[in-house]
């Protein structure tokens, strides 16, 4: 126990701690809003500025607050808890709510408010043991060699070795323990209940948060770590997904639910194989065109290359997917406003119901859905399914089936390709280098047997070449085929067997 | 607009594990709409008013006439036309045909009100299969072999329990649970196993579905004498999961508990399933609409007969003359009709045949019925769930009821609004008592019991639920209680120009029974005419 003589500089280690804990909170705040609302020098400013008008808010309010002491010690222990949980709840907010930002400045503006208390509550309680320029001075250079300590330790130290998620409770525990000190410091002033109180809420406070520290993994494995290396730049919770871009150096890159779709910089080799090797097999030009899934509009972008395509059908379960591909400014200059051309209709339903109900033909039908991760998606890589599709390609009607990558998950795509036949479909599958991904599969499929297509449309192309297309076709023996069973509706094996192959590769 | 209906904790659904009461669940705050649909109660009771035969009232002359829609009386119907035999009536005191498996509509999503799955049949199943096929459900491939479309064969994932806060996938917690199961369970599987492979001289199982046609010798028999909590006690299996699920299997199949159920019954859940289906799926056919697809091939069938159903008659009153019997039946209206016929089939429960038929009362000792309650939930939100995810039947260790179905699952809906439709077996000991409360609950009343068992695994989630229709079945399954077999009250044996034709002559409410029994009579009366 310190003699009351020490008081005073005991105290100005607690402006240091305390201006320390107050900045880390600014810059986790800071950080968060940069690194999931993406534009960082507007979140940094906006987030600085509340933060500091919080505050001054907070010492005006200061004036209205008696027995500081007391209060001072309250004031520690709601920092610890808003700020200490402020980024563990940012995270979780951001992957389950679309009022994010509302949340972001409502915490910035609460923990700015309480910081703001705190200097001048402490420096009413240093009045009366030091001289008024002494406590002036002394506190105001704590606060400063704080500001530098914060600075320093966030960049180089806290995030790097702790993320931000356990920063935010770390720094929390620190201000508890500011509290609890301060009680012990600051006992005379206090009566024994708040005496009691205080340490009973700090210690509870440093357990829980402690807790949180141990449990961090859980939360930043699907936000942090996972998710998104680089700056996020729209980010938006559908009905039926998470819908995130990310930027990365002079490109963009799609995420649903967390899972890549594209990178702009190479997405036009996947959806130049997934759409001209299929017209390459037609007899005569496609005319009516049905894609499932891909509400991006990159398939049909290049689907409108082909002039005798006169009617393009464009099923995508979610508006907001839709929505993005048709106004979203990045994506409209890449996929060329395919989305408003008026040849295109875009029909936002579960593509397996529309094909159950679907009595139409179509002379190529475009199968473009998410990897099949959960039973929703599975059902759309059953053996039922692909009877449907069967039903909706004429005699000469073809269809190019996005079908994951035989390189990291193997036993998948050849299960795939073993359902597509079981569906008695004749099949072609194909591969191509796809580097944001990996090696990526597509299989080919009609009714009646057919050959390998060796001649591309004449249209302009990137990636696809005549001379490349035979290489297409071949699969190397690190992902030839495998023995594989049928995915059906009442098995659904291709979700078990693509998980495990995830799993296994530690995604 | 979501109205705050809930508010209850989940402890209050922990205790006291299986009664299913709406007491024990906290009172909503908010009304749900929704109503009782159903139950032609008040018309009922006058069958046991045991009303004179009308004097004089309109009547109408048929060759056979047979009373209720449930599968069996359709099945005997459409036999009995197939035959040759049109000039048929039906009746019934519902206003729509089905009996329990008639399936209704909400909020745009067809779903059940009662029975709504089959077990797909094996190839000696012969009407069975036929039946299956006619519908589409399966179908004989070139090689001849008998195989099931796959978008009838229940979609995975299956069924998921609810067990201490989380789902696992399947029907029992396997991984979560205490050793002492873990052992047990593959030990009682392995049991039934060996009923499920007992055969008999000819090679066909023992335990044969359906059980009406199946050749029960002595050594089986003696199961009927001990109820299936007690097989369980002799053969030493006391862990919690075996347990569950006998008694899961009891309510699933009977709406009874392990102790209320003879052991016979118990194994026939077990044994008369095919020995491959745990590695081969379970092999169980549904629509969204449940039974109701038969149902509905049946009027279909009729139809092409012009034979139709005469719905919202009771028969009250019964009457054998040389030629014929005379049954007298009451409208909604009092109005009162006669119907003569050579033959008459009876195709409802015990206690309606008891009414019509007083000389029963010598010969058949009466039957037990066991009472449901059978909820359908229009819900805007799915329930989720921490584990393993929705999937097609969703019951809980923690509750004696069943769970809920998930309409829009065989139908690949997989968002936006959807129905569950929960079944809840009222489990008392005393049936009477049982029937009486059922009857005594309100809208209200239903609407708490199924939100606090929806809340109890999903909590937070009955804000969700636009509207909440329920069916009371007073009399929705024969009991197989301990002695049933040998108790004489299965006997099936036409009195006079009466026949029988109904599931409760296997002692067990199944489908497959409801219709061997249904086609069984009309072969009878098809003889004899």
């Amino acid at each position: 126990m310190p003699s009351p003589a020490a008081r005073p500089a005991f105290l100005f280690l607690n402006v240091l701690v305390v201006a320390t804990c107050g900045l880390v909170y600014e810059l986790l705040a800071g950080a968060v809003a940069s690194y999931i609302l993406g534009d960082s020098v507007t979140q940094f400013s906006l987030v600085i500025g509340l933060y500091l008008s919080a505050m001054g808010v907070g010492a005006f309010l200061s004036r209205f607050v008696e027995r500081p002491s007391a209060r001072f010690i309250e004031v520690e222990l709601i920092v610890a808890f808003v700020g200490g949980i402020s980024a563990p709840v940012l995270f979780a907010a951001f992957a389950t709510t679309a009022a994010f930002s509302v949340l972001l400045y409502g915490i910035v503006v609460m923990v700015g408010m309480f910081v703001g208390l705190e200097l001048p509550l402490l420096m009413r309680i240093l009045e009366g043991r030091l001289e008024f320029k002494e406590v002036v001075s002394r506190v105001l250079t704590f606060d400063y060699v704080g500001a530098l300590a914060a600075s320093l330790l966030f960049p180089l130290l806290l995030v790097p070795a702790l993320g931000l998620v356990r920063t935010s409770l770390v720094t929390g525990i620190a201000n508890a323990g500011v509290g609890i000190w301060g009680s012990y410091l600051l006992a005379q002033e206090l009566t024994p209940r708040e005496r009691r109180r205080a340490r009973a809420l700090g210690w509870g406070l440093i357990v829980f948060l402690a807790l949180g520290v141990t449990q961090a993994g859980r939360l930043t494995s699907w936000s942090e770590e996972i998710l998104y290396d680089d700056p996020v730049i729209f980010a938006k919770s559908s009905r039926y997904q998470r819908i995130v871009v990310t930027h990365k150096h002079g490109g963009f890159q799609l995420f649903l639910d967390g899972n890549l779709q594209f990178s702009s910089l190479d997405e036009y080799r996947y959806h130049e194989a997934l759409v001209h090797p299929a017209i390459a097999t037609l007899p005569r030009p496609p005319r009516s065109v049905l894609i499932l899934g891909g509400g991006d509009g990159l398939a049909v972008r290049e689907l409108l290359k082909h002039p005798s395509v006169a009617e393009v059908t464009l099923v995508d379960l979610d508006p907001a997917m839709t929505a993005l591909g048709r106004d979203f400014p990045l994506l409209v200059s890449l996929n060329g406003g395919s989305l408003r051309d008026p040849r295109v209709h875009v029909r936002n339903e579960d593509a397996f119901v529309f094909l159950r109900e679907n009595q139409r033909r179509f002379d190529l039908v475009i199968v473009d859905f998410p990897d099949p991760n959960n039973f929703h998606l599975g059902k759309l890589y059953t053996r039922y399914f692909y009877r449907l599709l069967s039903r909706a390609l004429g005699e000469d009607g073809v269809a190019a089936v996005q079908s994951t990558s035989p390189l990291l998950s193997r036993r998948s795509f050849w299960c795939i390709v073993e359902t597509m036949r079981a569906a008695e479909l004749q099949v072609r599958p194909y591969q191509i280098q796809l580097p944001s991904f990996s090696q990526w599969g597509f299989v080919l499929a009609k009714n009646a047997p057919f050959a390998e297509p060796t001649t591309l449309p004449r249209v302009p192309l990137r990636f696809l070449s005549d001379d490349g297309m035979p290489s297409l076709f071949r699969f190397s023996p690190d992902i030839a085929e495998v023995p594989s069973e049928v995915n059906r509706f009442d098995n659904q094996v291709l979700v078990r067997t693509y998980e495990a192959e995830w799993r296994a590769l530690g995604k | 607009m979501t109205t705050r209906r809930a508010f209850w904790g989940t402890s209050a659904a922990f205790l006291g594990a299986l009664a299913c009461d709406p007491e024990r669940y906290p009172r909503l705050t908010q009304p749900v709409p929704g109503r009782i649909v159903g139950a032609h109660f008040e018309l009922g009771h006058a069958v046991r008013e045991r009303l004179p035969f009308p004097a004089a009232a309109p009547s109408s002359k048929h060759r056979v006439l047979i009373v209720g829609t449930g599968v069996s009386g359709l099945s005997a119907a459409l036999e009995l036309a197939r035959a040759g035999h049109r000039d048929l009536a039906i009746i019934d005191v519902e206003p729509e045909a089905g009996g329990t498996s008639r399936a209704g509509s909400t909020g745009g999503f067809q779903h059940p009100w009662g029975a709504h799955y089959v077990v797909a049949p094996s190839a000696d199943q012969e009407s069975m299969v036929k039946l299956l096929t006619d519908v589409g459900m399966m179908y004989i491939d070139e090689d001849g072999q008998l195989d099931a479309h796959e978008e009838y064969l229940v979609r995975d994932p299956e069924e998921r329990i609810f067990f201490e806060g989380r789902f696992y996938e399947g029907m029992l917690p396997l991984h979560a649970l205490d050793p002492e199961s873990r052992r047990e369970l593959p030990a009682f599987r392995r049991k039934m196993l060996e009923y499920c492979r007992l055969r008999n001289g000819d090679g066909r199982k023992v335990f044969h579905i359906p059980l009406a046609a199946a050749e029960i010798g002595p050594e089986i028999e003696r199961f009927d004498t001990m109820s299936m909590a007690a097989f369980l006690e002799a053969e030493g299996f006391r862990s919690r999961g075996v347990r569950f699920l006998a008694d899961y299997a009891c309510r699933d199949d009977y709406g009874t508990t392990s102790a209320q159920t003879s052991a016979f019954a118990g194994i026939y859940y077990f044994a008369s399933r095919d020995e491959n289906e745990e590695e081969d799926g379970r092999g169980y056919l549904t629509v969204p609409q449940g039974n109701g697809l038969f149902i509905r091939h049946f009027l279909a069938e009729l139809e092409r007969f012009a034979v139709r159903p005469k719905l919202g008659h009771v028969a009250y009153a019964v009457q054998e003359t040389e030629s014929g019997v005379r049954v007298a039946t009451l409208r909604g209206d009092r109005s009162t009709h006669v119907f003569e016929a050579e033959r008459v089939i009876f195709a409802v429960p015990d206690h309606v045949r008891r009414a019509l038929l007083p000389q029963l009362a010598e010969r058949n000792p009466p039957l037990e019925y066991g009472s449901w309650l059978v909820g359908n939930l229009l819900m805007d939100k799915r329930p989720g769930g921490r584990g393993a995810p929705l999937a097609w039947d969703n019951i809980s260790f923690h509750s004696g009821s069943l769970g809920y179905v998930v309409a829009t699952h065989q139908a690949g809906i997989d968002h936006g609004d959807t129905v569950l439709t929960f079944y809840v077996p009222l489990l008392d000991d005393d049936p009477k008592k049982a029937r009486q409360k059922l009857y005594s609950y309100s809208h209200a009343d239903c609407a708490r019991l199924l939100l606090g068992e929806l809340e109890a695994m999903h909590p937070g989630s009955s804000v969700h639920c636009k509207e909440l229709n329920v069916m009371r079945h007073g009399h929705a399954m024969v009991r197989p209680s301990v002695g049933l077999r040998a108790s004489g009250a299965l006997n099936r044996a036409p009195v006079g120009r009466s026949h029988f034709a109904h599931t409760d002559f296997s002692g067990l409410a199944l489908f497959e029974e409801a219709f061997h029994h249904g086609r069984a009579a009309a072969a009878e009366v098809s003889r004899l005419l």
